[in-house]
């Protein structure tokens, strides 16, 4: 359980620090376009960690 | 966009509901626990409803709220995003601002009207005896992918509501249908076996109304490959929202 809540925090910070930066610098006319792929990459992870950890939630 | 200005707008937006009356932003919590209370107790001490497969007495009011808070945030995301740009012409037409970033207040606005109303439904799982405990983790998630296919929903019929004000209109009544389509306020057994499977397959609301199904009534780990489509699924919508708003923007502004 701390495994899987350390992971999620970690995997967090990274993609809020990602995510703060193209909002903040801009990737020109591709900023928006780069947070949804970005926020997809992240949401697809955290579920294929839950999968992971399911046997400890469940 | 300035991430101040969406927060100010998110702050004026709640507290302007409330505005003018005495116990102001106080009934924020009285109506969903007003709302809790007849659905949970009315529905299980009155009327007697039972929820197949539970055999607690609660069983099918928490099921009924556990569907119904989400549910009411993404369909209040969607409805008002759908209508944000007219109802902020008038700051449109004044100041430079990022249209693709300006329903975020809504968005925002409707997580914290959620927050209050699921907080209060936490205490009172927590009074009966019927708190999920620590598979409630997964719930943020599912909110927020929850959220972001609301946003994209909302932004899409926001640039179409510009140009043709009916859409406003035909999005509440799709809303509606959407609603009882939904296994939110029936449960998937009394529907046959190929209307479950359509729902499966076919209904996006099914996947994450069906994992806060999973989590607050059964505590079990929802379906994650639903949960996996669910996030291609909003991020693609969230997508071609952007590109429609990014190629009409200038129409957008002329029309508004």
């Amino acid at each position: 359980m701390i495994l899987l809540l350390l992971a999620l925090a970690a995997l967090s910070a990274l993609v809020a620090v990602a995510i703060r930066g193209v909002w903040r610098k801009g990737f020109g006319r591709a900023a928006a376009p780069m947070i949804i792929a970005l926020s997809t990459v992240y949401f697809l992870l955290v579920f294929m960690i839950f999968e992971f950890f399911s046997p400890v939630l469940a | 966009m300035n991430l101040a200005l969406i927060l100010q707008f998110t702050k004026q937006d709640f507290f302007e509901r409330y505005s003018g009356s005495v116990l102001g932003a106080l009934w924020a919590f009285i109506h969903p626990l007003v709302m809790i209370f007849i659905f949970v107790v009315i529905f299980a001490n009155v009327m007697g409803t039972r929820l197949p497969g539970i055999s607690s007495v609660y069983g099918y009011g928490v099921y009924l709220v556990a569907g119904l808070l989400p549910w009411m945030a993404f369909a209040n995301t969607v409805s008002r995003c759908s209508s944000v740009f007219l109802e902020k012409r008038a700051v449109i037409g004044k100041v430079r601002v990022s249209l693709p970033y300006l329903p975020l207040y809504v968005l925002l606005s409707e997580t914290v009207t959620f927050l209050i109303a699921f907080t209060i439904f936490m205490s009172f799982l927590v009074v009966t005896g019927h708190f999920p405990g620590k598979i409630l983790i997964l719930l943020p998630f599912v909110f927020l992918v929850q959220q972001v296919f609301a946003f994209g929903l909302g932004l899409f019929f926001g640039v179409l509501n510009v140009f043709l004000r009916d859409v406003k209109e035909m999005v509440g009544i799709l809303l509606t249908f959407w609603f009882w389509l939904t296994p939110i306020v029936w449960v998937m057994d009394i529907v046959p076996a190929a209307v479950q499977a359509i729902q499966v397959a076919f209904n996006p609301a099914f996947l994450f109304i069906d994992a806060y199904h999973q989590i607050v009534v059964h505590q079990q780990v929802p379906d994650i490959s639903g949960l996996m489509r669910l996030v291609v699924i909003a991020h693609l919508v969230l997508l071609a929202a952007y590109f429609l708003l990014k190629w009409l923007e200038k129409d957008v502004r002329d029309f508004l």
